[in-house]
């Protein structure tokens, strides 16, 4: 049997039973999307509830509330009248936020003693708490330089004048690649990846153990000759949907598409191989096709987190970089966010290198133990067949 | 019921995949994750700054980045071509450029802008780097400010601070006051691990049954012994993670014991019975293995355990409220880390529901398929 024939008899071994694998493959990276896409159409994390406890009730307090009810980062939910009511507040979870403004804070101000205020985050979830503090660090701050500026101006100074000497170093921020810091263009192209790497877990994990349970092809057929048939269909099919999910991140989520096609192709066509190659290991190495899923969750599912995707990887201790080192999705996922985002990905070709000996050592090692498995298993069955001839 | 319980632990005990799944799979993910996430926080974001300036002042603001911790200063470009190539290959995700006359503009009494060019594909290391670059500009304008105004009026700083800064905004952050990924991920990630254990133990629970040779008929009173049996396991998993979380890794249970457990109950009662009834839904493991595999990451995103559910549009937010997964995951981290967890209530009372329908639902679909097998067997 030629690898071309093993290659239809496994595309055709995939279109089978109630849920087949090639649906799998070919679909559920797009539905990923889908979802997730869906789940952070909105970008960033806007309306935070805030509870406002404002004991000043002066014309400054009522310009500092108005500048946190101007804040789309922020929605006022209620306006405490004392403080065991904004803890209630918060304690509730109707609030996720609190800003106190003592008495006596505007006249502070003007005595030149300095007001102060406080701003309470409940940051159990640090997404929440990052967006907080840092809308509410912005308004605070125009505040104070506006607040500084009277005073200065009614030392003598010029309204400019007035600025310029309170307010001397401006930072202007300024966010390449994704300049609206949006959670779709961040999260989305990663998931997207790591939904082909849970497809591929799905249908080709078990793909070798099966073979030790149904012996498509006799011992004539040489083993690398059974695992290049059964990794082109996967392989076609993974690629293909590696495309689909993009197109639809793309087009429907509006994540920037700023590279060429053929680097897009390079690099999704070198992580399915990669996939494959560890995946037919594993499936090698377990007697069951279902152990064969199971047993590489355990590698494929915090691929996530240990892919720099998010948590960076130079924020990671050696352990941590050594297990994500043998994780293909590490050299995939940042790669694929850069093509897309900034039209370039620096590490691309050292990255396409390491995944590439990712994906042949474990082609390699999923050779040398399903050829010895299946001698093993073909000898044992040859034994009991002369033993059963020999009876009769 | 006991004979079928008794039953349920001699199939376990043949099948010891299930024991490593309850409980090997929320150790095995504490232990990745633990290792993964100890650093804490972010630190030593590479930076590069571009000096134009390359005065006193500029040289002292330069040594207010590298003494901050958030960044790690990799060079000191002398062109702007350079700082762009550093950004450019990823050698530096942010550059601090102090612009030509910085010094001057600040002495004649006007203003300069500095500008903080950040890689923005990556928001969780350019989220915090930006706002620390943000607190040390300011720092650094509050100061001179304050010296201007010293030599402008003659009087000293103690007199001039509340002019110059008129407004302190102090900070209070509750439940993880570093606001530090190991608390924020890991103990979502580890009932998210558990979980997964509990769908493969219950689905191996119930798919073994069409193959059994043995007599058991798959009735309402074997499923419900099933259901009580993994509750049971299961339980002492959740228990196991429990002391592994406070004694291993040292985060303290803020929370009453007794609390955690009834959130910790209704969450593996939902879990167990959702398990089991979308295994009654397959004939083979091997099928349901493939469908469960797909849920754990959707669970996880759409539970809102780090991108908020109120962030999300309100039907996925719906859809996300039937997952057991979204109710107990911020549950268990606020129970941890704040103590108490304002919709304990509720989302005990929703994993409850959950887990009532599931058992009923798979009651129905299991008993059916005994009626099935027995005629099967009739005919």
């Amino acid at each position: 049997m030629t690898v071309w024939g093993i290659a239809r008899e496994e595309f055709r071994q995939m279109r089978r039973g109630k849920l087949p694998k090639l649906a799998i493959l070919l679909f559920l990276p797009l539905f990923f999307t889908l979802v997730f896409g869906t789940a952070y159409r909105n970008q960033f994390v806007r309306h935070i509830p805030l509870t406002v406890f404002d004991q000043d009730q002066s014309k400054v307090s009522r310009t500092l509330v108005q500048g946190y009810a101007d804040s789309e980062k922020f929605t006022i939910v209620s306006h405490a009248d004392t403080q065991e009511k904004m803890d209630a507040e918060l304690e509730s979870g109707r609030a996720l936020a609190a800003l106190a403004i003592p008495a006596g804070f505007s006249k502070d101000i003007k005595r030149g003693d300095g007001g102060k205020t406080v701003l309470i985050v409940n940051s159990a979830n640090n997404t929440i708490g990052n967006a907080a503090i840092t809308e509410a660090w912005k308004i605070n701050r125009t505040l104070t330089i506006g607040g500084a500026q009277r005073i200065v101006e009614r030392l003598g100074q010029m309204p400019d004048e007035a600025m310029n000497a309170v307010y001397p170093v401006h930072l202007a921020v300024r966010l390449l690649n994704n300049p609206l810091a949006g959670f779709s263009s961040f999260m989305l192209s990663g998931l997207g990846l790591q939904g082909v790497q849970i497809a591929l877990l799905i249908a080709a994990a078990p793909a070798l153990s099966e073979e030790y349970r149904r012996r498509w092809y006799d011992g004539n057929v040489p083993a690398a000759r059974v695992l290049a048939g059964k990794m082109i269909p996967y392989w076609l099919s993974s690629v293909a949907s590696y495309f689909v999910y993009l197109a639809a991140a793309v087009f429907l989520f509006g994540t920037p598409a700023k590279c060429g096609l053929p680097e897009l192709f390079l690099l999704g066509g070198i992580f399915s191989f990669s996939v494959i190659g560890v995946l037919f290991f594993f499936s090698a190495l377990c007697p069951k096709p279902i152990l064969a899923m199971q047993l590489p969750m355990l590698y494929v599912m915090p691929g996530t987190l240990f892919s720099g995707l998010s948590w960076p990887l130079f924020s990671m201790n050696l352990p941590a970089s050594l297990y994500a080192a043998v994780m293909p999705i590490r050299y995939a996922a940042d790669n694929l966010r850069d093509l897309l985002l900034a039209g370039y990905a620096p590490s691309l070709a050292a990255d396409c290198r390491a995944l590439l000996v990712c994906g042949s050592i474990g082609f390699l090692a999923a050779w040398a133990v399903f050829s010895r498995r299946r001698k093993r298993l073909l000898q044992a069955e040859g034994r009991a067949s002369h033993a059963s001839l020999y009876c009769a | 019921m006991r004979p079928y319980i008794a039953r349920e632990w001699r199939r376990c005990c043949a099948d010891p995949r299930r024991f490593a799944f309850l409980f090997g799979a929320a150790l095995v993910y504490l232990v990745l994750f633990a290792v993964l996430f100890a650093p804490n926080i972010i630190t030593e974001v590479p930076c590069v700054i571009y000096d134009e300036d390359q005065s006193a002042l500029s040289r002292k603001l330069a040594q207010k980045f590298e003494d901050n911790e958030r960044f790690g200063i990799i060079a000191y470009a002398a062109t702007q071509e350079e700082t762009l190539a550093l950004l450019r290959e990823k050698e530096a995700l942010a550059a601090i450029v102090i612009p030509k006359g910085f010094a001057k503009s600040i002495q004649t009494g006007s203003y300069t802008t500095l500008l903080c060019v950040a890689n923005g594909a990556n928001l969780m290391p350019i989220g915090a780097a930006t706002g620390d670059g943000e607190n040390i500009a300011a720092e650094f304008s509050d100061e001179i400010a304050l010296r201007r105004e010293e030599l402008r009026t003659g009087r000293n700083e103690a007199a001039l601070g509340n002019r110059v800064v008129p407004v302190r905004h102090e900070l209070r952050v509750l439940n993880n006051p570093t606001q530090g990924y190991r608390y924020f991920y890991l103990l979502g990630l580890l009932v998210a691990a558990l979980q997964q254990g509990i769908f493969f133990a219950t689905g191996a629970a119930v798919c073994s049954e069409s193959t059994s040779q043995e007599e058991t008929r798959p009735t309402v009173r074997l499923f419900l012994a099933k259901a009580v049996f993994y509750w049971l396991l299961s339980m002492a998993a959740f228990s196991m993670l429990l002391l592994c979380i406070v004694y291993a890794l040292d985060i303290p249970l803020k929370a009453h014991t007794g609390e955690m457990f009834l959130a910790g109950g209704a969450f593996v009662f939902a879990t167990v019975s959702l398990g089991l009834a979308f295994a009654s839904f397959f004939s083979d493991e091997e099928t349901f293995a493939r469908a469960s595999i797909m849920y754990p990451l959707l669970g996880f995103i759409v539970s809102g355990y780090t991108y908020p559910l109120m962030a999300m549009p309100p039907a996925l937010q719906n859809a996300a409220r039937l997952l057991p997964q979204t109710w107990f995951a911020n549950i268990f981290r606020e129970l941890f880390l704040a103590g108490h967890s304002p919709q304990a209530g509720e989302g005990m009372a929703a994993m409850a529901a959950v887990g009532v329908f599931c058992l009923l639902v798979g009651c129905a679909r299991f008993s059916a398929k005994g009626r099935g097998s027995e005629m099967g067997h009739a005919s």
